[in-house]
């Protein structure tokens, strides 16, 4: 008998999302926390949280 | 982590008029009866008891069934419609569990221990329960349909909603992105137009700004305002830095566009405009002196209050003239006063024609006295050097004639003085003097208005300059965004299908074994189930002839085969509970003898472990079969005779109450 599917495919997430060079470490920890909230957190509030780890440089 | 269902009662539910209770002490049972018996209402009665629904009263094809109608018994009070269950779970005592219909929503548990929990989402997922259509819409249906309906048993909506989330946030920083874009290129060309093309370049086709460019642009403006240049556009907080504002700045008044204005108006009126004013002197000069000369008129004029006083206040029964008390006959003083007035017309025109020339006069005396007066005004700072004091002559002179017929030049045309009707004719030569050296003084100056222009452009390149660099930031941020919130979505896609595909290979090898132990003689019928990128592919092999979908060549009862077995193969995988109920009504209908045998066969061997069955079928060869496999035992079918409307569902036998 099989477990939850949810929790294995989160796992997964968390640990490629970490390895993966084309993404920011802040990106990846505003995300999985905002994510972790009840109906995985505002949209807007998540988007400015990113935006704002990305700093001014080009 | 085992459960099962010990004992059902069932109240005014369905085809249950009054109440029926089972006993199935946790072992598979077989639910038996004719069409309409009421052997499906056992099955829906366990589904109601743990989701609070009946599948087969939702969804396509039930248009017009209303839960509220058509759940409780139609001859029973919907308040007493109730499920009772009782379920032992492994190494624990049993537990009570019951829904009222009135208030379905909530179920009355005495326990939830958390193998219950996982019956209830397992049921609500809709692993607990396999009708014949439900059968069919595994089988029978499109790759995305199917998908569709097994990402529902795995019970995947919060990894679609993370994932639907990772794509919108994608999007709304795409789009983030380019209004900042737009944003950026609205300011750019701005910015172009006030300081022309060499601000801005285009690499690959998107245009850019030229900072180097940009700043000598700015530069050419700050020197034409009186400043220093600056060392670059960022070394600065405005472009205005270190600038005094023309409004602020102490300059010339000959830079005044309305003092230059003033000039000209002055120059204009020495120039020629006077000269209506002159002639209209002229004429009132000649008017005065022939009143003067004219005793009739004259004497007329100084008459001319005192009649008009008198011919308000007498009338025609007036007998005493109210000045010197000399009696008249009734009337006659009102006509000799009439008379009189008659007299007056003939002067009246005259005075009328002095007093608008004089009006005239008088109007253009003012605005060109109300201009050397400002003009005076403004001029008189350390800032102008040259003499004013031909201005000041000349206004005062002309401010005498203006008085001088701003009076009342008819009312005693004697004692005007004519000397004062001149214009001041040889203070002009001295104000023109005086104009055109001014006129010089403000022709060596800067133009104001240009200094005014350039700091104007200076504050709008600015203020655009600033909007450009944030728009830039913004844009350059939310791209970021967008790009790594593409990444997360591809890599969470990734694991998602990774994980379900190992799951989906562990399901696709369960079903081709469970249906290979049904029909061992046909490995020609090999079916195989995989993931693709629009859904779930199930084919099926045909003899030598390839692949083919399930409903292409195959009969209809390798159809209901692939379908419940595809279904056991998915609620082992998917389910945590070790051993559950599972609910199949009237699922092989359309398997042969044969291949029903073989299939109650595998029921035993492969899933009596792990599941509780019980089976609702109207067939009572299929009820041999299961009872002489083994799958239930003989005491274990529970046989519905018939259903009358006014008994309902009657049991032949293992009715329990």
């Amino acid at each position: 008998m099989s477990q939850d599917i949810t929790p294995r495919v989160l796992q997964l997430f968390k640990i490629r999302l970490k390895n993966n060079p084309n993404i920011s470490a802040e990106t990846v920890e505003t995300l999985l926390r905002e994510q972790g909230k009840n109906d995985f957190g505002d949209d807007d509030e998540l988007l400015d949280a990113v935006a704002e780890t990305m700093g001014d440089s080009e | 982590m085992t459960i099962q269902l010990e004992s059902l009662t069932v109240r005014a539910f369905r085809g249950v008029r009054d109440e029926d209770r089972f006993e199935f002490d946790g072992r598979n049972a077989v639910v038996a009866g004719p069409n309409g018996s009421g052997k499906s209402t056992v099955l829906q009665a366990i589904e109601f008891l743990l989701t609070g629904q009946i599948s087969a009263l939702r969804g396509s094809g039930t248009g017009g069934i209303k839960t509220t109608e058509h759940i409780p018994n139609q001859y029973a009070n919907p308040d007493d419609t109730a499920v009772e269950g009782t379920f032992a779970v492994e190494g624990e005592d049993s537990f009570r569990v019951v829904r009222g219909f009135t208030n379905r929503s909530r179920m009355q548990a005495e326990r939830r221990p958390e193998a219950f929990i996982e019956l209830v989402a397992a049921a609500n997922q809709g692993l607990l329960h396999l009708s014949r259509d439900e059968l069919l819409e595994l089988v029978i249906t499109t790759p995305g349909d199917r998908k569709d309906q097994i990402y529902q048993l795995m019970n995947t909506e919060g990894l679609d909603e993370r994932r639907r989330q990772l794509k919108r946030l994608a999007k709304k920083a795409d789009r983030e992105a380019s209004t900042n874009e737009t944003r950026y290129e609205d300011n750019l060309q701005q910015i172009q137009e006030i300081a022309g093309d060499e601000v801005v370049t285009s690499i690959v086709g998107e245009s850019e700004l030229r900072p180097v460019a940009l700043c000598d642009a700015v530069n050419l403006r700050r020197e034409r305002v009186g400043g220093d240049p600056i060392r670059s556009i960022d070394a600065v907080e405005s472009f205005e830095e270190g600038l005094t504002s023309p409004l602020d700045q102490a300059s010339n008044p000959l830079q005044r566009d309305d003092v230059r204005r003033q000039l000209t108006q002055l120059e204009d009126w020495v120039d020629g405009e006077r000269t209506e004013v002159a002639e209209a002197l002229d004429d009132l000069r000649q008017e005065l002196r022939a009143l003067r000369a004219d005793e009739d008129a004259l004497t007329a004029l100084a008459e001319r209050s005192l009649v008009e006083r008198g011919r308000t206040l007498v009338d025609t029964t007036t007998r005493e003239c109210p000045l010197c008390e000399k009696p008249w006959d009734e009337g006659e003083l009102k006509a000799h006063l009439e008379n009189r007035a008659d007299r007056l017309e003939r002067i009246e025109s005259r005075v009328e024609t002095i007093d608008a020339v004089a009006g005239k006069a008088q109007r253009e005396l003012d605005s060109i006295v109300g201009t050397i007066d400002r003009l005076l005004e403004a001029l008189s700072t350390d800032e102008v050097e040259t003499d004013l004091r031909p201005l000041a002559q000349y206004e005062e002179k002309l401010e005498t004639v203006r008085q001088a017929v701003d009076g009342d030049l008819t009312d005693d045309p004697k004692v005007v003085v004519l000397e004062n009707l001149y214009l001041p004719e040889t203070h002009q030569a001295a104000v023109r003097e005086t104009l055109t050296e001014l006129r010089e003084t403000a022709a060596a100056l800067p133009e104001r208005s240009t200094i005014e222009s350039m700091w104007g452009q200076l504050q709008t390149l600015d203020g655009a300059h600033e909007r450009l660099q944030t728009a830039a930031t913004e844009r350059n941020r939310f791209a970021r965004a967008a790009n790594e919130f593409e990444v997360a979505h591809e890599t969470f896609l990734a694991t998602r299908d990774d994980v379900l595909g190992d799951i989906f290979d562990t399901i696709s090898d369960r079903f081709a074994s469970f249906y290979q132990a049904v029909n061992p003689d046909e490995s020609a019928f090999n079916p195989t189930i995989g993931q693709t990128n629009t859904g779930v592919d199930f084919s099926v092999e045909f003899f030598d002839t390839g692949e083919h979908p399930p409903n292409a060549l195959h009969s209809e009862g390798h159809q209901d085969l692939m379908g419940v077995c595809l279904f056991l193969a998915l609620a082992s995988e998917l389910s945590p509970l070790e051993r559950a109920p599972v609910l199949l009504d009237d699922v092989v209908m359309s398997v042969d003898e044969g291949h029903r045998e073989q299939f109650a066969t595998v029921l035993r061997d492969e899933f009596s472990d792990h599941f509780q069955f019980l089976i609702a079928t109207h067939d009572e060869t299929w009820v041999d079969q299961l009872v002489e496999t083994g799958v239930v035992r003989d005491q274990d079918v529970v046989r519905f005779t018939e259903w009358t409307p006014d008994r309902g569902s009657v049991l032949e036998t293992k009715r329990i109450r």
